[in-house]
């Protein structure tokens, strides 16, 4: 149970809210890079944070972020030409750069100046990984660049792609700390899915349906630890790391690729589920490649030519109940990614907090809303920079280990549960 | 075609509006109990806020029989915010949601004692050991005291946890 004002802060992230500083702390993924593929390529309209912006990369391939609509008399610049060095909105013909900066405007005679006067909000883009990073918040607090491991490996060994989600961003971050839900809705996907299935570590998830949980606090964020019973009285541990505002990672299986989620508000009531799959030392094979790309594990099919998933609201998710009574699919919707999404966006596009009855396992759930509310007011309130802007606290892994059962996980796997380059995952 | 009354359809602000509004559960009952002097501090400075009848216990250590030895089977002396001493296995009953608070120094004894009679009568037990920032203690013992009972463990840096927990829980 959440009060209603609190509620409002958390989901709340457009600019000036509490929690929309505290987003604007960060460097969040904005776009693919496949997304902006070429010098002068088309300008893609992206809403982020609530705010309408328009990405585009000029003549020499520098990249921007900039607001969607021509300073003159608010067009989209989504019909501009991107040519040139700038994208020229094609109403009258006024230009601007990258940063937002109008570079030409071609009624008023040069000389005169005003077109100095005249400038767009523009937010950086950089290309890590797969992803174009933005960071929009006050230009001298930019904090250094992210440092997350999936982001930074080679490209063989990694793989990212994004959804639409349609629901506020919190309802979808929580699933992925939700450590509970895993051994209900997603417990077909265990046998089937290849990017899970013949792990070791399996048999001891469909043996014992009520792990025991423990929820710590780190630099960055959270660890929340799921105990199975295993032999010789040692314990299963799945551990999960989160970093705020918005990061967190599944725990591995076997030697599948590794892999987690970013959730970004667009506004709030959508937002980007992004997915990331990678190996921390070995390229991705052909297959788990081809597995990705065809929306198996945490990603999904798309409606053609969209990032919206082909399952969606619109069409029940594709439910099929045979496949929920035949058991091979727990809710009937086929894989994980929309096995989560249905359910959120299920809940109303913002969810009424005042009206659930969280119990003990949720506790994950609890203590990250305390952690963002917290660092939300000590932004407001006193200037304090949040956790999970030192790239320090990006260096984290999941991790799934057997345990001395008077062992504490957080002490036990500390290594675990770092970036170590050049070392495996730990994983069974 | 999704009609507008299907489920999936509630993902609009339009049509969310129309959840039902009545109670959706009844009144839990919870205990908290303190398993030390630091912990019973933290747990008096929430316990000042009003509940939906949370009681606030602090353990006073194995309650003796009739000889004055320990009790058997094993039962504890539980001190209420009034003064008042109870015994633990007449607080259970009825009792929904026990959450012990513990920090480094936390009784061990009393934890196992209120795990295992929390597992006997199938009440979800959950431990909550506070460890603030700088503080070097190691939790390692109260957590493995901890730990065969309680179906959640947490550690946080912040007494502010304990009420924050307690409200998300509807104690
Ligand atoms: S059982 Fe958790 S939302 Fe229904
Ligand atoms: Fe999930």
């Amino acid at each position: 149970m959440l009060r209603k004002e609190v509620n409002d802060l958390l989901t709340q992230t457009g600019t000036a809210t509490p929690m929309g500083t505290l987003f604007r702390q960060y460097w969040i993924p904005a776009l693919l890079a496949e997304e902006l593929p070429a010098n002068d390529c088309p300008p893609v309209r992206v809403k982020l944070l609530s705010e309408r912006l328009i990405a585009f990369r000029d003549s020499g391939g520098k990249m921007g972020l900039i607001d969607e609509f021509c300073a003159h008399r608010g067009a989209s610049l989504w019909f501009g030409r991107n040519e040139e060095g700038g994208i020229r909105c094609p109403y009258h013909g006024w230009k601007f750069d990258v940063s937002g900066q109008c570079l030409e405007i071609p009624s008023e005679p040069a000389e005169s100046g005003l077109c100095e006067k005249v400038k767009l909000t523009g937010y950086p883009l950089v290309k890590i990984g797969d992803i174009l990073w933005t960071y929009m918040g006050p230009k001298e607090q930019q904090p250094p660049l992210p440092e997350w491991e999936f982001a930074t490996v080679p490209a063989e060994q990694t793989f990212t792609s994004k959804r639409w989600q349609e629901c506020n961003w919190l309802q979808a971050m929580e699933g992925g700390i939700d450590s509970s839900h895993v051994s209900f809705l997603h417990s077909g996907s265990l046998k089937t899915d290849p990017l899970f299935r013949g792990a070791a570590g399996n048999k001891y998830n469909l043996q014992d349906k009520m792990p025991v949980f423990e929820v710590v606090e780190s630099a960055g964020g959270l660890f929340i630890g799921a105990r199975r019973n295993a032999e010789d009285g040692k314990y299963y541990w799945r551990i999960t790391p989160w970093v705020m505002p918005c990061f967190t990672m599944v725990p591995p299986r076997g030697d599948h690729p590794m892999h987690g989620h970013f959730w970004i508000p667009i506004d709030d009531e959508n937002c980007w589920a992004w997915s990331y799959d990678y190996h921390p030392v070995r390229a991705l094979t052909a297959e788990e490649r081809k597995a990705m790309q065809d929306g198996h594990g945490v990603h999904v099919k798309y409606v053609p030519g969209t990032y919206r998933p082909l399952a969606n609201k619109d069409n029940d998710y594709l439910m099929d109940r045979e496949a929920q009574r035949r058991g091979d699919t727990y809710s009937g919707i086929e894989g994980i990614g929309m096995q989560d999404a249905s359910l959120q966006e299920s809940m109303g596009p913002i969810v009424d907090r005042t009206k659930e009855n969280l119990v003990s396992t949720d506790n994950g759930i609890i203590m990250a809303r305390q952690r963002l509310r917290k660092a939300a007011l000590a932004l407001k309130d006193q200037g304090i920079r949040p956790p999970g802007i030192d790239p320090a606290h990006h260096r984290v892994r999941s991790a799934a280990v057997l345990l001395p059962s008077d062992q504490a996980f957080q002490d036990a796997s500390q290594d675990d549960l770092r970036v170590r380059p050049g070392v495996r995952q730990s994983s069974v | 075609m999704t009609l507008l009354s299907d489920c999936a359809s509630a993902a609009t602000a339009a049509e969310a509006r129309y959840r039902v509004n009545y109670p959706n559960s009844r009144p839990r009952t919870t205990r908290i109990v303190a398993l030390d002097e630091a912990a019973a501090t933290a747990m008096r400075m929430a316990a000042d806020s009003s509940w939906n009848g949370a009681r606030f216990l602090v353990c006073q250590g194995r309650s003796r029989g009739a000889q004055g030895l320990d009790s058997i089977p094993p039962d504890l002396d539980l001190r209420a915010a009034d003064g008042v001493v109870t015994r633990l296995s007449d607080e259970l009953p009825g009792t929904d949601c026990v959450v012990m608070v513990g920090t480094a120094t936390a009784n061990r004894e009393a934890a196992s004692i209120i795990g295992t009679a929390c597992r006997a009568r199938g009440i979800a037990a959950t431990g909550l050991l506070v460890a603030p920032a700088g503080d070097t203690a190691p939790l390692g013992p109260a957590l493995a005291a901890l730990r065969p009972t309680a179906r959640m463990l947490v550690v946080a840096s912040d007494v502010e946890y304990i009420p924050e927990m307690l409200a998300a829980l509807r104690a």
